[in-house]
C-alpha cells in the first residue's frame, strides 16, 4: 500500500475509535449522573425522615434497584470497551463475526438512538470461526455503518444479518429509509475497498425496492483467501 | 415569596426525575420533561418558567437548537446548559456569543453548584423582569 494511502487509513482508524470512544464517554457520564441523582436522593429523603420513621423503606428499595440497574449498565459498558481495545492486541486472530458485530452495535447504539434510527439484528447459529484482524473488520463495518447513521433520517432501519457459506461467513446490512441527507466529505465510504482488500473480503452493493440498500461482506480466514 | 420555577429537559427520564424531585425538595418547583419537543410545547402553551435545565445532546433538535427556540420565544427564561460531553464549557463557547451569556454545568452535577447556578440565573431573569424585558 501507498505510504500516503496507509497515513490515510490510520488516520481515519484514529477517528474511528475517537468517534466510538466520545459517544461511548458521554453515555457513561449518564449512568454515573443518574447514580449521583439517585444516591442523592437517597441521602435527601433520609434527612427529611423523622427518627424511627420508616415510611420511605419501599422507595429507598426502589431508589436502590435503580442505582444497582445502572451500575450494571456501566460495567456492561467497561465490558465491551475492554474486549474493543484487546482486538488491537494482535491483528490476526480467531474472531467470532457474531461477537464482532454484538459488539460493534453495542458500541454505536447510542448514535442510532440519537438519530432514531433502529438498529436491528439477525445472527445465524454456530458461524464458522474466522482467522482475520478484528479491529479491521470493525473498522470495516464502521466504514459502512457511520455514512448510514448520518443520512438516514428518524424512523430509518438499519438490519444486520449473518449466514455461513462454507467456511465463509457473510454479513448483510441492509439499510431502509428515507435519507435525510448527504453523507458528509469525511470520506469512510472511499477507505472500504482498501479495508476489505486487506480483509480479502468481497463486497457488494445492490440497490432493494423503495429505494432501500443492501451491502454484503462476505469474509473467511484470511490465510484461506 | 412564590417559588422559582424550573423545567428540567433531558432525554434520559430517570435522571430527570429524579433530578426534579430533589429540586422540589430544595424549594424550587420543578417539571420534568423528556424531549425537547414537550419542552417547546410547554413553554409555547404559556407555562411559565424561571429556568430552564437544557440537556446539551438530544435525539432529534439537540439542545442548542432548542436554546434558540426558546430565546426566540422568550428572551429572558434563564437556560443553563447539562452536558456529559468532555468539551462541554468550550463547546457551547460560541453559541454564548449568539445567544448571550448562559451558563453550563458538567454531568454528574453538584446539587448544590447546580442550585447555586439556579438562584443566579433567578437573580437575572428577576432584574430583566424589573426592567420591563420579555413576556
Amino acid at each position: 500500500m501507498k505510504s500516503q494511502k496507509k497515513d490515510r487509513l490510520r488516520e481515519m482508524q484514529l477517528a474511528f475509535v475517537g468517534k466510538l470512544m466520545a459517544g461511548f464517554s458521554h453515555d457513561f457520564k449518564n449512568h454515573l449522573a443518574i447514580i449521583k441523582e439517585l444516591s442523592g436522593l437517597i441521602e435527601d429523603l433520609f434527612l427529611l425522615e423523622e427518627p424511627g420513621d420508616s415510611a420511605n423503606s419501599e422507595r429507598y428499595k426502589k431508589i436502590l434497584s435503580g442505582i444497582n440497574e445502572r451500575i450494571s449498565q456501566a460495567a456492561e459498558m467497561c465490558r465491551v470497551l475492554s474486549l474493543f481495545s484487546h482486538h488491537m492486541d494482535q491483528p490476526l486472530s480467531s474472531l467470532n463475526v457474531t461477537h464482532i458485530l454484538q459488539e460493534h452495535i453495542y458500541l454505536v447504539h447510542r448514535f442510532a438512538r440519537q438519530k432514531q434510527v433502529e438498529l436491528a439484528s439477525s445472527f445465524e447459529d454456530d458461524l464458522p470461526a474466522i482467522f482475520n484482524d478484528p479491529s479491521l473488520l470493525q473498522f470495516a463495518i464502521f466504514c459502512i455503518l457511520w455514512p448510514a447513521l448520518e443520512t438516514l433520517g428518524p424512523g430509518g432501519r438499519i438490519l444486520i444479518t449473518t449466514s455461513g457459506k462454507g467456511e465463509s461467513v457473510e454479513i448483510a446490512i441492509q439499510f431502509e429509509g428515507a435519507k435525510e441527507k448527504t453523507a458528509d466529505e469525511t470520506g469512510w465510504e472511499d477507505l472500504l475497498p482498501e479495508v476489505l482488500k486487506m480483509l480479502g473480503a468481497d463486497f457488494t452493493r445492490s440497490l432493494l425496492l423503495e429505494g432501500n440498500e443492501e451491502v454484503v461482506i462476505t469474509i473467511s480466514s484470511i490465510e484461506n483467501s | 415569596m412564590s417559588k422559582v420555577k424550573v423545567l428540567v429537559v433531558d432525554d434520559e427520564i430517570e435522571f430527570a426525575t429524579t433530578l426534579a424531585e430533589r429540586l422540589n425538595i430544595r424549594g424550587f418547583e420543578t417539571t420534568a420533561c423528556f424531549c425537547t419537543e414537550d419542552a417547546l410545547a410547554l413553554i409555547h402553551a404559556k407555562e411559565v418558567f424561571d429556568v430552564v435545565l437544557l440537556d446539551l445532546k438530544m435525539p432529534h433538535m439537540d439542545g442548542m437548537e432548542t436554546l434558540a427556540e426558546i430565546k426566540k420565544y422568550n428572551p429572558i427564561i434563564e437556560v443553563i446548559m447539562l452536558t456529559g460531553h468532555g468539551g462541554g464549557i468550550s463547546l457551547v463557547g460560541a453559541e454564548r456569543k449568539k445567544f448571550g451569556p448562559f451558563d453550563c454545568i458538567m454531568k454528574p452535577a453538584d446539587i448544590n453548584e447546580l442550585t447555586t447556578k439556579i438562584r443566579q440565573a433567578m437573580a437575572k431573569r428577576q432584574l430583566a423582569l424589573d426592567r420591563g424585558e420579555g413576556k
